[in-house]
């Protein structure tokens, strides 16, 4: 049995852009605490900046 | 200091980058400074901290990314699969190396664009980061589309867009950016618009007293009799350019056989490179002697060294070859002119040019005393240039000016 202790996804939401529910995705309490504690408070996904081009280009 | 050198590539691995970080590893640490190297594992399945036995498999990480990031929450992102395959792993990087706790180091250095973007969008406000560009990710990417049109990649497709955007914003995100010549600099500057105000430019250095110590430990291979030895260390790709060497060596045969050529390295291109080989009847006079860890004791049997390539940024093979002495053959592509001055530590042709090669080999070859001369001259100017030494001093003041100018 695994001594993983699971959580909502959904718990995380904050980091990405555009946020969704899935209720059926658990992941690890432990890891993601500890990376919510560590990574900037603006810290998002995807990285549109990126995504976006160089500024002056056409959008995707 | 403590200092993380990271990049988004596999390490361990064959090839420049892998040998920069150890060396600088090494460098560094001989200073009494602590250093971690973070990268991708060799099977891909985790992010590692190499050095710390530290790690994370992408299977923690991944299922959130997989449940949040689809092409209706992130359409850009899934515009292309090749777009989400570097991107994807770029956020792996990214959470890995904030999982890891980048506030524990003072410095982190970059070692690829990719590595850049990441760890600038991670790190700690206060954290200095140095990237170093070692060459082109979006300049490789475009010729291998260019010469690959069944992949159905044209240029401004997304994709082709995309490795122009990051190598820029992985670009932008160092201060300073390092490079190992003008050419990368000027490269960056002019066709990614990188207005990047602090780009330094560091040459690499060459650790000599372990590559002399290598070099003492001598080769099985002896030197035929009576001929001397052109020497080509490189990986057998398209873009090293050997397949230029091999004719440029059809043409020299018209005019001397008191050679032999010794091609250095394993590849996708061997085959093919034997049956050129084959179609100019040089199978006696050009041998492939596939991977070999006797490089700088081959050295110290050659008389002459070829790097003919099609792109280059300051390979290590060249550096090495000047350090042992051996006057080097070099194209002009990428920033190969900056490592000879030609006529003194070497000969420069044009890329893609066999003729003007086989020139210069015959030169050489008729031209003992000159050869001899352009050899002294190569070995204590590499000597000085190439010094590890001044690269690291070099590196130590560009990391603690970031310092500084942080706290």
């Amino acid at each position: 049995m695994s001594n993983r202790f699971m959580v909502a996804s959904d718990l995380y939401n904050r980091i990405f852009t555009v946020q969704s529910s899935n209720p059926e995705v658990e992941v690890d309490y432990v890891i993601w605490n500890r990376l919510f504690a560590l990574l900037p408070r603006d810290y998002q996904l995807p990285d549109n900046t990126v995504l976006s081009l160089r500024p002056g280009d056409p959008k995707l | 200091m403590r200092i993380l050198l990271a990049t988004y590539w596999l390490i361990p691995h064959v090839g420049g980058v892998w040998k920069y970080m150890t060396q600088i590893k090494e460098s560094l640490e001989a200073r009494g400074h602590e250093v971690d190297l973070l990268g991708n594992s060799p099977d891909y399945s985790k992010f590692h901290v190499i050095n710390r036995g530290w790690e994370i498999s992408k299977d923690l990480l991944r299922p959130m990314l997989d449940a949040k990031l689809n092409a209706n929450t992130a359409p850009a992102l899934f515009s292309a699969p090749l777009i989400a395959h570097y991107e994807m792993d770029r956020y792996l990087l990214e959470l890995a190396a904030a999982f890891f706790g980048l506030h524990q180091y003072d410095i982190i250095d970059t070692q690829d664009i990719f590595a850049a973007r990441a760890l600038h969008r991670v790190k700690p406000r206060n954290k200095p980061l140095i990237a170093h560009v070692h060459g082109s990710v979006s300049g490789e990417l475009k010729r291998f589309f260019q010469l690959n049109p069944q992949i159905g990649i044209m240029e401004n497709d997304p994709p082709w867009k995309y490795f122009e955007s990051i190598e820029h914003y992985g670009a932008m995100a160092g201060t300073p950016l390092i490079t190992a010549n003008q050419w990368m600099r000027n490269s960056l500057m002019n066709e990614l618009q990188v207005s990047n105000p602090n780009i330094q430019v560091i040459q690499y250095g060459i650790d000599a007293q372990a590559f002399s110590h290598k070099a003492s430990l001598g080769t099985d291979l002896r030197k035929p009799p009576g001929k001397k030895v052109i020497i080509c260390p490189a990986r057998l790709s398209f873009v090293k350019g050997i397949d230029i060497l091999i004719s440029a060596l059809g043409i020299l045969k018209n005019y001397r056989n008191d050679w032999v050529c010794w091609i250095v390295g394993a590849g996708d291109k061997r085959e093919e490179l034997e049956n050129q080989v084959r179609g100019l009847s040089l199978q006696e006079d050009c041998l492939f002697l596939g991977e070999r860890d006797d490089v700088p004791a081959l050295l110290n049997l050659s008389d002459i060294f070829v790097h003919s390539c099609i792109q280059d940024n300051q390979p290590f093979s060249v550096m090495e070859a000047q350090l042992a002495g051996v006057p080097v053959c070099v194209s002009t592509a990428g920033g190969l002119p900056e490592m000879v001055e030609h006529g003194k530590t070497g000969l420069i042709h044009p890329v893609k040019d066999p003729f003007i090669l086989s020139e210069h080999l015959r030169f050489l070859l008729e031209n003992e005393p000159f050869r001899r001369s352009m050899s002294q001259l190569t070995k204590e100017w590499a000597t000085s240039h190439w010094s590890m030494d001044l690269m690291i001093d070099r590196l130590l003041e560009v990391y603690r000016t970031a310092l500084n100018q942080y706290h």
